[in-house]
C-alpha cells in the first residue's frame, strides 16, 4: 500500500508565494484588492493572510452548542464503560467458589447495577438533545441544513455507540444470570441425599443464599426490562448497516437533490424577481422609445 | 493482495489524520471508490459527520470542522480544489489524491493557500473500485467515457490516461513492480502495456520496491478475444444478477419488479457488509436456492421465538437478539425478493432453454442441431428479442467459417420477427471487431481436426451441468501460463522476459472484464496455493453492456469517412 507524502514540498512552495506576496505588500493580496475601497473592514475580515483571528470571531468559528454536551456524552459514556467493567469484576467474584462471599459483594453488585441503568438513562436523555432542535431524526426527510444535518448525524454515531455499550452491557448480564442459575441447580442436586449434621448447618446457609440469589436474579431481569425501552428509543436514532440508507453515495445524491431543489427554489424565485422587475421598468422604456420617436 | 481491504485501509488512514469532527469530501470518480468499500455508519465511527460532493457549492461555512478531501487529480477536482482553498470553509484542510499529483498542480493549491488552512497533501493510490476482493473496475462506462477512439483498435486518448493512472495506482496499492504481457492480437493491449512501463519508469522512486525471485505478472487481455463469455446467461448468484437486472457500483435496481416493497426499490449487494451474499455470491442457480430457502427458514425460527413473548425472559432475549434479528430480516426480504425476480425471469422468458442452447453453441461444434433449435427460438414469441439477437451473434460467431453458414438466412427470420436494423446490424458488428480475423487462438476449437476431435470429446463428456458447461477462455490462457506454455509469440513481453510462474498475477482486461472470469479467478485463488490473482476491467460488463459498448464504436466510425478519420487522427497527433 504506497502511499507518498507531498506536504513538504507544498509547504515549500506555500512559502514561497507568501514571500513574493509580503514583498509586494502592502498592496492587498488577491481578490480582495477588488472589494478593498469599498467595504474596507469587510474585506480585512476574510482576507487576512494566515490571520490568528483573533481579532475579528466570525460566527462560522464557533461550534453549535450541542459540541459541549457531545463531550459530556463521551465522558458519560467512557465512565459507562468503567462501571460495566467494575461489575463484571464483581460478577466473578461473585461466582467464585465460597458461599459467604457472594453475600458481600451482593449490595455492590445491586448499587451499580442501578447506577449503570441511570447512566444508560442519562445519556440516552442527553443524546436527544444533540442537534439542538432538530425534529424528525428518521432517516427520511433530510434536514435541508448542513448544521442539522451534522447533529443528526452525530446523534446517531452517538446512539450507535450507546447501543453497542448496552448490548455489551446486557450480554454481561444475561451470562452472569446464566452462571448463577446454573450453580443453583447444581446445589439443588447436591442438595438431595444423605447428610452429616455439618452438612445440614450449610445447607440451611444455603437456603438463605439461595433467597439472594433469586432476589439477585429478579433485580437483574428488572435492570434488564428498563434498559430495554432505552433500547428501543436508540434503535429509532440509528442506521440499519448495510442497506442503501448506509450507503456514501445514496446520501450524497439526497444531499444534492435536496440543496438542488433549494437552488431552484431561489432561481425561481429570482426569476420572479427579474419578471417583476421587467415589468416595473417596461413604462420607462416606453417613454424612452417615445421620446427617442419623437427626436 | 484483497482489493477491498487495501482501499478500505486507505481510507482508515486518512481518517486517523485528522482527530475530532471532520467533513470527508469527495468527487465524482472517489464517490463511488469509498461507497463500495465502506459506509455511513463506518465514517461516523470514525467522526467524520458530513459527507459531501467537493464541488457542491451550497456548503455552509464551519470553522470547527477539519476537511478531509479525497479526489483524483482531474482537471475539475483541483479546480474545485482551488475554489474552496480561495475561500476555505472548513479550519484544516487534509488533501488526498487518488494519483500522482503533477508539480503544476501542487504549485497552483500552494499559491491559492493563503490562509494557510491545508496541513497535509498526500497521494493515496487508491483510483480503482474494489468491486470484490480480487476484482476492480475502472468504471468506464459508456454513459461517462468510452474507451475506443475511432475504432475497436484505438483508444481514446483521454481513456487511455485514466486506465494507465489506474492501472499504476493497483499496482502500486498492492506494491507490485510487474513484468507485463500482452494479447497479440490487441493493438489497445499493447499500447497500454507500452503507455504504463513508461510511467512506471517515469515514476521509478514510487515503484523502488525490494526484489523478488520471480516478478509479478501483468496480463493484458482484450475483450474481444474472447467475445462469447460475457454473452452468455451466468447461472452463479453475483453474475446472474449483474446480467438480468444489473449491478451498478453494488447497487442493483429493482424499480422494474412487479408490486416491489418501496424499500426494496433499490438494494445494496455487498461483499463488505452482506455476509450472506458474501457466502452465496459464486454459488450456482441450484445451490443458491437450497441456500435462500435454509436462509428463510433460519429467520422463520428466530422470528416463531421473537413473536412468543410471554415471559421476561423471552422478553429479555428479544431485545438481545433484536438487532441481529431485525438485520437478518431485512437482509433476508432482500435476498428472497431478488432471487424470486431472478427466478420469474427465469421462467417467463424461458432462460433455461436459451441458456442450453448458448452453452451448446458456446462449447460443442453440431450445426444441423444448432440450426434447427436456433430458428425454433428465434420464432418462439416467449423468447425476449435480446435473447434471440445473442444467440444468433453467438451462432455467427461459431459457424464463422462453416460452408453452408446461415447467418444471412437468421438475421432475415429476426427482421421478420421485428427486431430493427440498428440490433441485427450488431451481428455483422461484432464479426467485424471480435471475428475469427480479429481473434487470436481458436476460441471455439474448431479450427483443426485436432481441436476438433477434442471438441467432440468435450462434448461426450456429458456429466457437468448443461447451463455451465462453458468455461471462459481466460482459464485456458491461464492453464497455459501456470504450466510455462504461453508462447511468447502470442503474449509478448513489453519489456524483460521471464517465464517462471509468477506468484502474483494481475489481470486486465481492456473492454470490460466480466463475473463470469471474477468467479473463475476466486475459485483459483481459493485451489491454488501460493499464487494471488487479481482481475480487473476498463470496467465489468454484462452482455448488454458489452453489446452497446460494440454497437456505439460501429455507429461512430460508420459516420466518420476515411478523409475526418485521417483530419482527426492528425489533430489528436497534434494533440488538439
Amino acid at each position: 500500500m504506497t502511499t507518498r507524502s507531498r506536504t513538504l514540498l507544498f509547504l515549500q512552495y506555500r512559502s514561497s508565494y507568501t514571500r513574493s506576496h509580503l514583498s509586494r505588500a502592502p498592496t492587498l493580496v488577491g481578490d480582495s484588492t477588488e472589494r478593498a475601497g469599498l467595504i474596507q473592514h469587510a474585506a480585512d475580515m476574510d482576507d487576512r493572510p494566515g490571520g490568528d483571528g483573533s481579532t475579528v470571531i466570525e460566527m462560522s468559528v464557533l461550534p453549535p452548542q450541542w459540541v459541549d454536551t457531545m463531550e459530556n456524552i463521551d465522558e458519560d459514556m467512557d465512565r459507562l464503560r468503567q462501571s460495566i467493567k467494575r461489575l463484571d469484576e464483581l460478577h466473578q467474584k461473585q461466582l467464585l467458589p465460597g458461599l459467604d462471599e457472594g453475600l458481600r459483594f451482593e449490595r455492590d453488585i445491586e448499587r451499580l447495577q442501578a447506577e449503570i441503568t441511570s447512566q444508560f438513562r442519562q445519556c440516552q436523555q442527553r443524546i436527544k438533545h444533540i442537534g439542538g432542535n432538530v425534529r424528525s431524526p428518521g432517516t427520511h426527510g433530510l434536514p435541508s441544513n448542513e448544521e442539522d444535518r451534522l447533529g443528526r448525524n452525530v446523534q446517531v454515531a452517538l446512539a450507535t455507540r450507546l447501543q453497542e455499550l448496552s448490548s455489551m452491557f446486557r450480554r454481561k448480564q444475561s451470562s452472569f444470570l446464566q452462571s448463577s442459575k446454573g450453580r443453583r441447580a447444581r446445589r439443588d442436586c447436591y442438595s438431595r441425599g444423605a447428610f452429616t449434621k455439618e452438612q445440614l448447618v450449610l445447607v440451611e446457609d444455603t437456603e438463605a443464599v439461595v433467597a439472594q440469589r433469586d432476589r439477585e436474579i429478579r433485580e437483574i431481569t428488572r435492570s434488564i426490562s428498563e434498559l430495554a425501552e432505552i433500547f428501543q428509543d436508540l434503535q429509532t436514532m440509528v442506521i440499519d448497516q448495510g442497506t442503501l440508507l448506509d450507503r456514501i453515495d445514496y446520501n450524497i445524491e439526497q444531499v444534492n437533490a435536496s440543496t438542488r431543489g433549494a437552488v431552484e427554489e431561489l432561481t425561481k424565485v429570482g426569476g420572479m424577481q427579474r419578471g417583476m422587475l421587467s415589468i416595473a421598468y417596461r413604462p420607462s422604456l416606453l417613454t424612452v422609445d417615445a421620446g427617442r420617436t419623437s427626436i | 493482495m484483497d482489493l477491498v481491504k487495501v482501499v478500505q485501509t486507505y481510507i482508515d488512514k486518512m481518517m486517523e489524520q485528522a482527530s475530532g469532527m471532520k467533513i470527508f469530501l469527495l468527487d465524482a470518480d472517489t464517490t463511488p471508490i469509498v461507497s463500495v468499500v465502506t459506509t455511513q455508519s463506518t465514517l461516523l465511527e470514525k467522526e467524520a459527520y458530513l459527507v459531501d460532493k467537493i464541488d457542491n457549492r451550497q456548503r455552509d461555512k464551519m470553522k470547527h470542522l477539519k476537511c478531509i478531501c479525497f479526489v483524483r487529480p482531474t482537471h475539475d477536482s483541483i479546480q474545485a480544489l482551488v475554489d474552496e482553498l480561495r475561500d476555505p470553509r472548513y479550519g484544516d484542510y487534509y488533501l488526498f489524491f487518488t494519483n500522482v499529483v503533477k508539480k503544476s498542480m501542487l504549485e497552483r493549491l500552494a499559491e491559492v493557500d493563503q490562509h494557510e488552512v491545508v496541513r497535509e497533501v498526500q497521494e493515496y493510490f487508491a483510483d480503482y473500485v474494489a468491486v470484490n476482493p480480487d476484482l476492480f473496475s475502472l468504471n468506464m462506462t459508456l454513459a461517462r467515457s468510452s474507451v475506443y477512439g475511432e475504432s475497436v483498435h484505438d483508444w481514446d486518448g483521454r481513456a487511455l490516461q485514466r486506465t494507465t493512472e489506474g492501472l499504476m495506482s493497483v499496482l502500486l496499492s498492492l506494491k507490485q513492480r510487474p513484468l507485463i504481457r500482452y494479447e497479440r492480437m490487441s493493438a489497445m493491449a499493447r499500447k497500454l502495456g507500452e503507455e504504463l512501463n513508461y510511467a512506471i519508469h517515469q515514476e521509478h522512486q514510487l515503484f523502488d520496491l525490494p526484489p523478488v525471485d520471480t516478478p509479478p505478472l501483468l496480463l493484458i487481455l482484450d475483450r474481444r478475444n474472447d467475445p462469447v463469455t460475457p454473452l452468455l446467461l451466468q447461472w452463479t448468484y453475483q453474475a446472474m444478477v449483474h446480467e438480468l437486472l444489473g449491478i451498478n457500483n453494488g447497487r442493483v435496481d429493482m424499480s422494474n419488479v412487479p408490486d416491489i416493497a418501496p424499500d426494496l426499490k433499490e438494494i445494496v449487494l455487498s461483499v463488505e457488509s452482506d455476509p450472506f451474499f458474501r457466502k452465496s455470491m459464486y454459488m450456482n442457480w441450484g445451490d443458491l436456492g437450497a441456500q435462500i430457502k435454509e436462509y428463510a427458514d433460519e429467520y422463520q425460527r428466530q422470528h416463531k421465538s421473537n413473536m412468543k413473548i410471554e415471559s421476561v425472559h423471552d422478553m429479555k432475549r428479544f431485545v438481545e437478539e433484536y438487532p441481529e434479528f431485525r438485520k437478518l430480516s431485512g437482509n433476508v426480504s432482500k435476498h428472497v425478493t431478488l432471487v424470486g425476480e431472478l427466478y420469474r425471469l427465469q421462467t417467463r422468458c424461458k432462460l433455461l432453454e436459451v441458456s442450453e442452447l448458448e452453452q451448446n453453441l458456446a462449447c460443442n461444434e453440431s450445426h444441423a442441431s444448432d440450426l434447427r433449435a436456433l430458428e425454433s427460438m428465434i420464432t418462439d414469441p416467449k423468447i425476449r428479442d435480446e435473447n434471440k439477437l445473442r444467440l444468433t451473434i453467438l451462432y455467427a460467431l461459431r459457424y464463422e467459417k462453416y460452408s453452408s453458414n446461415a447467418t444471412r438466412h437468421l438475421i432475415e427470420m429476426l427482421v421478420q420477427q421485428g427486431l430493427g436494423e440498428r440490433k441485427v446490424a450488431l451481428i455483422d458488428a461484432i464479426l467485424a471487431s471480435a471475428g475469427a480475423d480479429q481473434r487470436q487462438g481458436d476460441l471455439f476449437q474448431n479450427q483443426d481436426i485436432f481441436a476438433r476431435s477434442r471438441n467432440v470429446f468435450k462434448g461426450l463428456k456429458g456429466v457437468e451441468n448443461v447451463f455451465t458447461k462453458h468455461e471462459p477462455l481466460l482459464a485456458q490462457t491461464l492453464d497455459q501460463l501456470f504450466k510455462g506454455r504461453l508462447k511468447d509469440a502470442d503474449y509478448p513481453f513489453v519489456q524483460g522476459v521471464n517465464r517462471d510462474r509468477p506468484h502474483n498475477l494481475i489481470i486486465f482486461y481492456v473492454g470490460g472484464a466480466t463475473f463470469a472470469e471474477a468467479r473463475l479467478i476466486a475459485h483459483l485463488n481459493a485451489s491454488t496455493p501460493g499464487v494471488r490473482i487479481v482481475l480487473g476491467g476498463t470496467n465489468v460488463v454484462n452482455s448488454a453492456s458489452f453489446l452497446d459498448q460494440i454497437e456505439e464504436i460501429s455507429a461512430r466510425s460508420a459516420s466518420i469517412s476515411p478523409l475526418a478519420q485521417r483530419l482527426t487522427g492528425h489533430a489528436r497527433r497534434a494533440g488538439i
